[in-house]
């Protein structure tokens, strides 16, 4: 299907790659990000016009394939004008320069069916807020992606996922046929279209350079995706069939949050913010975990989505960013069920949003919110932080053995913290084969010179007599007192309640939470289960689990200590025992609004 | 003289060689499974008793007594080994009383006879100058058709216990505990499988059972406490039971039965018994497996002088922890082992 919004696209991810050409010859990096921006602003003006018109008079009943090889040659010839310049470019731009190639070609698909969405959706577009200007996402679209090849090492799996929603972008694409009238309604709305394609361009980049990045590191890119997507539809689809039938029964009520279906549904033109887009796929493939580092990536995404908000005309600046926080949140939820330190933030956000004056200009709104944003990271994370690691220091003793389960960072900083102030002890990490954390914050103790131990769990009886203290993280305290923890701190806890080692839970006041809960399973989240079998061993009798109606790898993430297990809780107001739970929350409440 | 008090016996070379060739098949993973290993010292054993040229029970016993701490001072952890030398040594006793004429009082006596007869007893057990090869014979078949069988009658009992729709979990992979659950697919019952300290062996077992139609699900050993509100019964294999009603098995059984005590979930101890041991201390008993099947080599990049990884093989739970055991014989609580034990040793063959 022939589609102006592809080669718009791709023209402009081939004007980008020139700026960044030009700008790479004049001096570093910093300039170069202003130059291609500004550039942008000027050219995109002119040459479209002529181009969109040309595309228009070809007919638009044709398949994608056909059109396909016209996109190429424009791509091609983007290639070329690069490989001109490109000769003494670090490795670091080519790889971005490639993968806003990529991305331009993979806009050509994509376009297809932002079009058809827009022409359908046309009257609800208007209404939608618009994407932030252009300055502002062009720049946002080289940072990600400079961003992106940071992480995409640790993300191999989110190459399959991402090909997955190419795939469904396909279909669509063949599925979808225009009429006349359709086409009409495409002209008017050819500058929303426009936007909705930079934007589409922009969110595949973000998705697409974690796939490619990767892809051309292993070598012909080209090749590489021509061959995956056909292998990955027959891949695909058996999966999705056999899961239903691998669910424990009492545990039904968790599975619709499986990670790999909801990387799939993926809006694939949504006015989201790339940061938002960004955080999702890092929550879905869990780059981001533990309870501190998700509230902090969100609030962080937060913070940037509204610095790049637009207030459309004639709406209250309140008004407007709750609902595009509202469907920000839809996403970022369907990514993964929200931790109870992010649900507090978007409570603490929320309480600030209604807290504006009602004709507040929109620059000091914004502003008003960013700091309340950055205050909030510094008290009530940060500064909590400290506060309980001096508060724990006082507890451990030389010659203490501290054992610790899984990987916590707030747990980290107080064993760090207490270490450099010159106490001297053994800490005995304790972790798992399935999660593995524990060897995570192993390394991170180990590389600061605190002498370790670690021992699986199944150890736990062999080394609890030893140990002095038990020091866990939480990722929730409920108001019943029950803690919600990494999968196996229920254990822990019981282990050391055996050998009457006192449990401390460290938890800063940000994660408590409203809810009650008594067992595991009223709330959890359901792993992959993939990560029980043993990677290291090729023949793992689990590995044709899903050709096996009978066996069912369950892989849980949570578990709930109840307040009987737990000595005292550490928070930055005090050593508190579990079941003051209720108070501290009331007194939040009062305090904050949190 | 009382038969424990006599000198160390020093084996033949041939007996040395052959129990040698024994420690070494289970060392280097010839012989695996404790049933194996029991059969396998009978035999073992009726070599040397057979080949013994002064067959008294004085010189039996000696040589019997000489054999088990040699396999005990090589395999202090294989406790079956040691379990069937002190069965043999009580077959040894038994028919030499009964050849001496005196009335049979050996087995099935009371706890007032234990007391009371002891020093009756040790006298005249020297007397007897007899050779016992014969009688001994069908002792040892005795004993060997009781190993034989004994998994296959605790299997038996498997539907006394498992019923339909029950939640049964059961940690790591051990035969019995295997066939235990397959002897009651029929009930249409629903299996957790923990995996172990070795996972492989557990995902196998787990595939095996589902397999023959058992709905298995399998968890890691992390989530034993979080699914254990649900489990109905708690079956597990144990590597020895202990005579205080204690158990020692695979590395993690005490979180497990810890937990199951938590939510009063009874536990089913499977044990047959040649794995009763007359082993009451067991804080020293333990042994390391290599470090990379707790923290795999590819995680070792920040080895250190500063860091240390452990990985115990065996784990202890306290009587209190156990409901029942399971042996060939029935059903026993733990506070009734004690009476098992005298039942099958010798009050003398205790230590070798």
């Amino acid at each position: 299907m022939s589609s102006r919004e592809d080669v718009v696209a791709a023209r402009q991810a081939k004007k980008q790659a020139k700026q960044k050409g030009k700008s790479k010859d004049a001096t570093g990096a910093v300039i170069k990000e202003q130059g291609a921006t500004g550039a942008v602003k000027q050219a995109p003006a002119p040459t479209p016009v002529e181009k969109q018109t040309k595309v228009e008079q070809t007919p638009s009943k044709e398949t994608p394939t056909t059109n396909s090889p016209k996109g190429k040659d424009e791509v091609d010839k983007a290639i070329k004008v690069e490989n001109v310049i490109e000769a003494d470019k670090s490795k670091d731009l080519i790889k971005a320069e490639r993968a806003a190639k990529k991305a331009a070609k993979h806009a050509k698909k994509m376009g297809a069916i932002a079009e058809g969405d827009t022409a359908i959706e046309k009257p609800a577009a208007k209404e939608v807020p618009k994407p932030g200007n252009p300055d502002m996402t062009v720049k946002d679209v080289v940072e990600t992606l400079r961003d992106i090849q940071n992480v995409a090492k640790d993300i191999k799996d989110v190459t399959v996922k991402v090909n997955a929603i190419d795939l469904s972008g396909n279909k669509k694409a063949e599925e979808s046929n225009k009429s006349k009238a359709e086409l009409k309604a495409e002209r008017r709305a050819k500058q929303e279209a426009q936007r909705a394609a930079k934007q589409a361009a922009q969110e595949k980049v973000v998705a697409k350079a974690k796939a490619e990045v990767k892809k051309t590191a292993e070598g012909d890119v080209a090749k590489a995706k021509d061959e995956k997507s056909p292998k990955q539809k027959s891949l695909e689809k058996p999966k999705v069939k056999s899961q239903n039938g691998h669910r424990v029964h009492w545990l039904q009520h968790l599975y619709k949050e499986h990670d790999k279906e909801s990387l799939k549904s993926i809006a694939i033109n949504s006015n989201l913010h790339p940061a938002i887009i960004k955080l999702g796929v890092q929550l879905a493939s869990r780059v981001v975990s533990g309870s501190n580092a998700r509230c902090v990536a969100l609030l962080d995404a937060l913070k940037k989505m509204v610095r790049d908000y637009t207030l459309p005309a004639k709406t209250e600046f309140a008004r407007g960013l709750e609902a595009h926080l509202a469907t920000s949140l839809d996403f970022l939820w369907a990514m993964r069920s929200p931790s109870a330190s992010q649900t507090n933030a978007v409570k603490f956000f929320r309480y600030h949003l209604t807290q504006l004056p009602n004709n507040v200009d929109e620059f000091d709104a914004k502003k008003t919110l960013q700091e309340e944003i950055d205050r909030y990271i510094r008290e009530q994370i940060d500064m909590a932080g400290e506060a309980i690691s001096i508060t724990v220091r006082n507890k451990i003793s030389d010659g203490d053995n501290i054992l610790t389960y899984g990987c916590s960072s707030l747990i980290e900083r107080i064993l760090r913290d207490a270490w450099s102030s010159g106490l001297k002890f053994r800490t005995i990490v304790v972790g798992n084969r399935v999660q593995t954390s524990a060897t995570q914050m192993l390394r991170r103790l180990v590389a600061h010179g605190l002498p370790c131990t670690y021992v699986d769990i199944t150890s736990l009886s062999f080394v609890m007599r030893t140990i002095n203290k038990v020091v866990l993280g939480a990722s929730a305290l409920l108001v019943n007192g029950s803690v919600l923890g990494a999968l196996g701190t229920a254990q822990v806890a019981l282990a050391a309640r055996a050998h009457n080692v006192p449990v401390l839970v460290a938890c800063e006041t940000h994660k408590f939470s409203e809810r009650v809960q008594t067992d595991a399973f009223v709330y959890n989240e359901i792993g992959d289960p993939d990560d029980l079998i043993d990677k290291s061993d090729e023949n793992s009798p689990l590995k044709d689990w899903r050709s096996n109606p009978n066996l069912t790898p369950l892989n849980l993430t949570y578990d709930v200590t109840p307040p009987s297990l737990v000595t005292a809780v550490v928070t930055e107001l005090a050593i508190l025992p579990c079941t003051s739970a209720p108070v501290v929350l009331r007194f939040k409440l009062s305090e904050y609004g949190v | 003289m009382s038969l424990t008090e006599g000198p160390v016996k020093e084996l033949d070379d041939k007996f040395v060689d052959l129990i040698g060739k024994f420690v070494s098949d289970i060392k280097t993973g010839k012989l695996k499974g404790s049933n194996n290993v029991a059969l396998a010292m009978v035999t073992l054993l009726e070599t040397i008793i057979s080949d013994s040229q002064n067959a008294t029970a004085y010189e039996l016993c000696g040589a019997v007594r000489a054999a088990g701490r040699r396999v005990m001072s090589a395999l202090p952890h294989e406790l079956v080994a040691a379990n069937v030398a002190r069965r043999m040594l009580r077959a040894i006793r038994d028919e030499n009383r009964a050849h001496a004429n005196q009335s049979v009082e050996a087995s099935g006596e009371s706890l007032q006879r234990l007391v009371l007869a002891a020093s009756a007893r040790r006298a005249t057990l020297g007397s007897a100058q007899q050779d016992l090869r014969e009688p001994l014979r069908d002792q040892i078949a005795e004993l060997r058709g009781e190993l034989e069988s004994s998994i296959s009658s605790i299997c038996g009992q498997a539907k006394e216990h498992v019923n339909g729709d029950e939640l049964i979990l059961t940690y790591g992979s051990s035969a019995i505990a295997e066939r235990f659950l397959r002897a009651a697919a029929h009930r249409k019952y629903k299996l957790i499988v923990a995996e172990g300290a070795e996972q492989s062996e557990s995902h196998a077992m787990a595939n095996r059972l589902s397999a023959a139609g058992v709905p298995v699900t399998v968890i890691s050993s992390a989530s034993i406490y979080a699914v254990m509100s649900r489990v109905n019964k708690v079956v597990i294999s144990v590597k020895a039971a202990m005579g205080g009603g204690a158990v020692l098995a695979e590395a993690g059984l005490h979180a497990v039965t810890q937990a199951a005590r938590h939510y009063c979930v009874p536990v089913l101890a499977l044990a047959p018994l040649y794995k009763l041991s007359p082993v009451h201390d067991v804080s020293h008993f333990n042994a390391y497996a290599a470090p990379h099947t707790a923290l795999p080599y590819d995680r070792h990049e920040l080895a250190t002088d500063n860091m240390h990884v452990y990985a115990p093989m065996y784990d202890f739970a306290p009587p209190d922890h156990i409901t029942l055991f399971i042996t060939n014989l029935g059903g026993s609580s733990p506070s009734y082992m004690y009476r098992m034990l005298s039942e099958l040793y010798d009050l003398n063959d205790y230590v070798f």
